[in-house]
């Protein structure tokens, strides 16, 4: 009897702890309410209206849009495959038509595991609940949170209908790779209308919320279909699908669409373009604001310009030997521009955005070795008075320098050749005449000049400034460049035609103002020489590999072949390469001859060149009023002897070569005379 | 004495277990369980609650956050555009040039209506107009094709009109800095005081008779270039007795002043004259001063 009045005792004991801690508890959990209540966040009324913001958006200048930025569009629930809804319902939340926002059973059982099985969790979240996290809530794990996040689940609820929270719920859910919402997520791994989604391709999509990073099929797609079966289990398991339609289902490799990798842009110009955007009109109205942005790219051009940097690269490796994994792996750059206009219709910034986001086409400066030697000739031929023909020597230089070692440039050949007229030098690049003619003209003429053609890094000014040792972008380059392709007038390069509000209203349009800062004869012999390099001298491969239009250029290659570039142009392009590590290291084959600009750089241009203007007419420089032209022999820079033809061995010394001269040039009146 | 908690048979354990308020108790709570888990009545309460308060509460969280920076974006673009519009009416208010760089203030731009600017230029005088634009210029820029629109932009030396083509490309671009809109409105406009008294006549002053003379005396195809705009001179009623010529040419132009005196009073009243036939003048007055 004792031991039933002890068990009685402690049974009646409990009974009415029990009704104690459920009455203070019922009271606490009241209290927690009104305090609570009074800093939650104010739920927005309807609840759609949350997710109605408008998103930016960018347009190619063909047409295209290239990318979408922040916002939302939402769509309606019945423009979203069944399949999804009855995945998503089924995986996250299978008692959601049931419930009024608190799943209880699961609630605690999930209280259960965790409080005794150490280690484990369980997540019970409600879809309500998850919508009113991610509507108001940080990701920061803690109960007062998740108390918190309850009660806007209840309010949710008791103010929305199931489809209205539903409808909510898909349309702000994160499915990683930068995919909001259902239509985007559809639109981004599939390029498909939500509405369109099959089994396989919803129950993908469905069973990315958990772990969106985790389970990114564009990274780890593998992993992506284990989950996807999970969810097709799940699936059969509340009977939303009969299990036949699960298995041939699970039998499906849902089809990614190419080259979206993540939720970066995947684009250099589109990043160069957003910087350029929020540096003017601020993060807010870039990603808030629904503009509507007008680019200058062009998408064929663009397309040429990554199919030729991705071969010339696979090329280039293969020329020094290194294979596919090896790393560091040489990068290239590459930027097009309408000489026209200043319009850039095409960059490259390295070789896989989604390796390395660093563009290289404007933000990695450079040395451009040679390549800087047109506006050394143009500050010459203005300055000095000298012409194409002048005769200058080829010899061993020693510029004397103050408080610093006498400068003695190398030829890239190590050796002489004696006297050549300046286009000689030129197209063949000599660097002791270059050395030459910097140091009559001084290097501010040549910063000058090249600060007029559109370079805006720093440019020390130093005698080496002729032969390029001071750091520039492709973009730099090839904006400078078409100043000589236009004779002197230079078009400042943008990337934006035109910004319109989301009412179509214009807020900036670029206007193509050109600006002469050349005369445009001068700019004319430079541009024939330049055409020289092309035909004849160190940027030849661009005719071997079967470019064929009149065009103009210059090479570069550093000292310790760390960079190789070619810049060049035609009348209605100008298009800078760049390749080289982004680390100092030499682009060498199998590690002995370095790689010139020549190899490496132009053969890309010209893979880009082909295909650019496939489908534009072939136009030749314009011929500015009071230039003539003379045949000149390349070493007396006097008339040729004989009948004046012009020579076709390109390796002969004494080809004949024909020089645009102004009104007031004549010929022999060279510098030195052999 | 036996404790009211220790029953001390099992009918009375029994009894007292099963009392009526004890079972009451327990068909209570189970039933208040029971309504919640079948009517989730707690939510609902709750929810309808915090509904209740909802309009007191802060618009805080992820998506008033997102929601404002779009307010405030659509705000800052609402700005820019009414900027736009209201520098775009005004402009087609303008009834001068000058009026127009007033209204374009430096990084403003509008376009402007092909009709509006030829009247601003028609209304201007024809020297002054051609230092602007040629007429032949203008006829064959309206007669092309290729002309799309007419675009005027702010900036801080002026005024800067384009005339585009397709794709915003500039076919011609005509620059009014500020020294050519002062000189349109001064064209025509008279300066108490004395020649001396404006710096940039200093040294080039001479009694009128004497610049009449090499005036006169120069061919009568130079004499049109140097008083251009004689309507200007002739409407005044004073005597002329000095005139001074500028120390700057501009735009292939240079203003002359003319002193006039009435009843004890002078004053300044300026034109343009074509810069050759100043040179020519200037020759024959330096002659005069050997």
């Amino acid at each position: 009897m004792k031991t039933l009045n002890s068990i009685y005792y402690i049974a009646r004991l409990s009974f009415y702890a029990l009704l104690a801690f459920a009455g203070v508890a019922f009271l606490v959990v009241t209290c927690l309410i009104f305090v609570a209540a009074k800093d939650l966040p104010q739920v927005p009324e309807p609840l759609g209206r949350i997710i109605d913001v408008p998103q930016t958006e960018v347009f190619a200048v063909t047409g295209e849009r290239l990318m979408t930025l922040g916002g939302r569009v939402p769509v309606p629930l019945s423009s979203v495959s069944t399949h999804f809804l009855d995945a998503v319902v089924a995986t996250e939340d299978h008692r959601f038509f049931e419930h009024h926002g608190l799943n209880k059973l699961r609630t605690l059982k999930a209280l259960y595991i965790t409080l005794f099985k150490p280690g484990k969790i369980q997540g019970a979240s409600t879809i309500t609940q998850q919508l009113a996290k991610n509507l108001f809530f940080s990701f920061e794990k803690t109960y007062l949170r998740k108390f918190r996040e309850l009660l806007v689940a209840f309010q949710i609820e008791a103010t929305s209908t199931k489809q209205e929270i539903l409808h909510a719920y898909i349309n702000q859910i994160h499915f990683g790779a930068g995919a909001q919402g259902i239509e985007k997520a559809s639109q981004l791994f599939f390029g498909i209308p939500a509405s369109d989604l099959n089994l396989g391709q919803a129950s993908l999509l469905a069973g990315l919320p958990k772990s969106p990073t985790r389970y990114n099929p564009f990274r780890h797609y593998d992993r992506a279909l284990k989950r996807r079966n999970t969810v097709l289990k799940r699936m059969v398991a509340v009977g939303a699908i009969e299990a036949l339609a699960a298995r041939e289902a699970m039998e499906t490799r849902p089809q990614l669409i190419a080259r979206q990798g993540d939720s970066r842009t995947g684009s250099y110009f589109v990043d160069a373009l957003i910087n350029q955007l929020v540096e003017k009109y601020g993060e807010e109205v870039v990603f808030h604001g629904g503009i509507k942005v007008f680019s200058t790219l062009d998408t064929r051009l663009q397309a040429a310009a990554d199919g030729a940097v991705a071969k010339g690269l696979v090329r280039l490796d293969e020329m020094m030997g290194l294979k596919q994994g090896d790393a560091p792996l040489p990068q290239g750059a590459l930027v097009a521009i309408d000489t026209g206009s200043g319009a850039v219709k095409a960059m490259v910034g390295g070789r896989d955005y989604f390796q390395t986001e660093f563009n290289r086409a404007v933000q990695s400066r450079r040395q451009p070795g040679s390549g800087f030697k047109p506006f050394l000739f143009y500050a010459a031929l203005n300055d000095l008075g000298l012409n194409p023909a002048s005769v200058l020597t080829d010899k061993p230089v020693t510029v004397e320098i103050n408080g610093a070692p006498d400068w003695r440039p190398q030829n890239f050949e190590r050796r002489f050749k004696g006297g050549m007229v300046l286009k000689q030098a030129l197209t063949h690049s000599v660097n002791t005449i270059a050395a030459q003619l910097v140091e009559r003209t001084g290097p501010a003429a040549v910063i000058r000049t090249a600060q007029r053609c559109g370079i805006k890094s720093p440019l020390e000014e130093i005698y080496s400034i002729a032969l390029g040792t001071c750091g520039v972008t492709p973009l730099e380059m090839a904006s400078a460049f078409s100043t000589f392709a236009t004779n002197g007038v230079r078009h400042e390069p943008f990337l934006i035609w035109r910004v319109e509000d989301p009412f179509g209203r214009v807020i900036d349009e670029h206007i193509a103002q050109g600006k002469r800062v050349l005369d445009p004869e001068i700019t004319f012999q430079v541009v024939d020489m330049m055409r020289s390099v092309v035909d004849n001298g160190s940027g030849r491969n661009v005719r071997r590999l079967g470019f064929t239009r009149p065009a103009a250029g210059k090479t570069g290659t550093t000292d310790s072949f760390n960079d190789a570039w070619f810049t060049g142009f035609t009348p209605s392009l100008s298009v800078s390469v760049w390749t080289g590590f982004d680390r100092e290291k030499k682009l060498a084959v199998k590690g002995r001859v370095g790689i010139t600009g020549g190899r490496a750089a132009a053969p890309i241009w010209a893979e880009f060149m082909k295909e650019a203007l496939k489908n534009e007419p072939e136009r030749d420089f314009p011929i500015p009023g009071g230039i003539r032209f003379e045949a000149v022999d390349p070493v007396t820079g006097c008339a040729p002897e004989g009948d004046g033809s012009l020579g076709t061995d390109l390796n002969s010394v004494h080809q004949v070569f024909r020089v645009p001269l102004k009104e007031d040039q004549i010929l022999c009146q060279g510098e030195e005379k052999p | 004495m036996t404790q009211w908690y220790e029953p001390i048979t099992v009918s009375e354990w029994l009894k007292r277990t099963l009392s009526f308020f004890n079972l009451l108790l327990l068909v209570a709570l189970a039933t208040l369980l029971f309504s919640e888990f079948r009517f989730d009545w707690g939510e609902r309460l709750v929810g309808n609650y915090l509904a209740s308060t909802n309009a007191l509460r802060p618009e805080v969280g992820i998506v008033w956050k997102t929601g404002n920076q779009a307010s405030r974006a659509h705000t800052a673009l609402d700005s820019m555009v009414t900027e736009r519009q209201d520098t775009a009416r005004a402009v087609q208010g303008a009834a001068t040039f000058a009026a127009l760089s007033g209204i374009v203030l430096p990084g403003q731009w509008t376009s402007l209506d092909s009709d509006r600017f030829k009247e601003l230029y028609l209304g201007l005088a024809p020297d002054v107009a051609s230092e602007l634009i040629s007429p032949s210029e203008l006829v064959w820029l309206f007669g092309s094709p290729g002309l799309t629109r007419i675009f005027c932009q702010g900036t801080p030396q002026g005024l800067e009109i384009y005339f585009l083509g397709s794709d915003n490309r500039v076919i011609r671009q005509l620059d009014l800095d500020h020294s050519f809109l002062s000189g349109l409105e001064n064209q025509g406009a008279s300066f108490s005081g004395k020649l001396e008294d404006i710096p940039g006549f200093a040294g080039r002053i001479f009694p009128a008779d004497r610049f009449f003379n090499v005036l006169l005396a120069l061919p009568k195809e130079v004499q049109p270039d140097l008083i251009t705009t004689p309507e200007l001179l002739l409407r005044e009623k004073g005597t002329i007795v000095r005139a001074g010529i500028w120390n700057e040419a501009k735009s292939g132009y240079i203003r002359l002043g003319f002193e006039f005196q009435e009843n004890g009073h002078t004053k300044i009243v300026f034109v343009r004259a074509r810069e050759w036939a100043v040179w020519r003048l200037s020759m024959g007055l330096a002659k005069g001063d050997q």
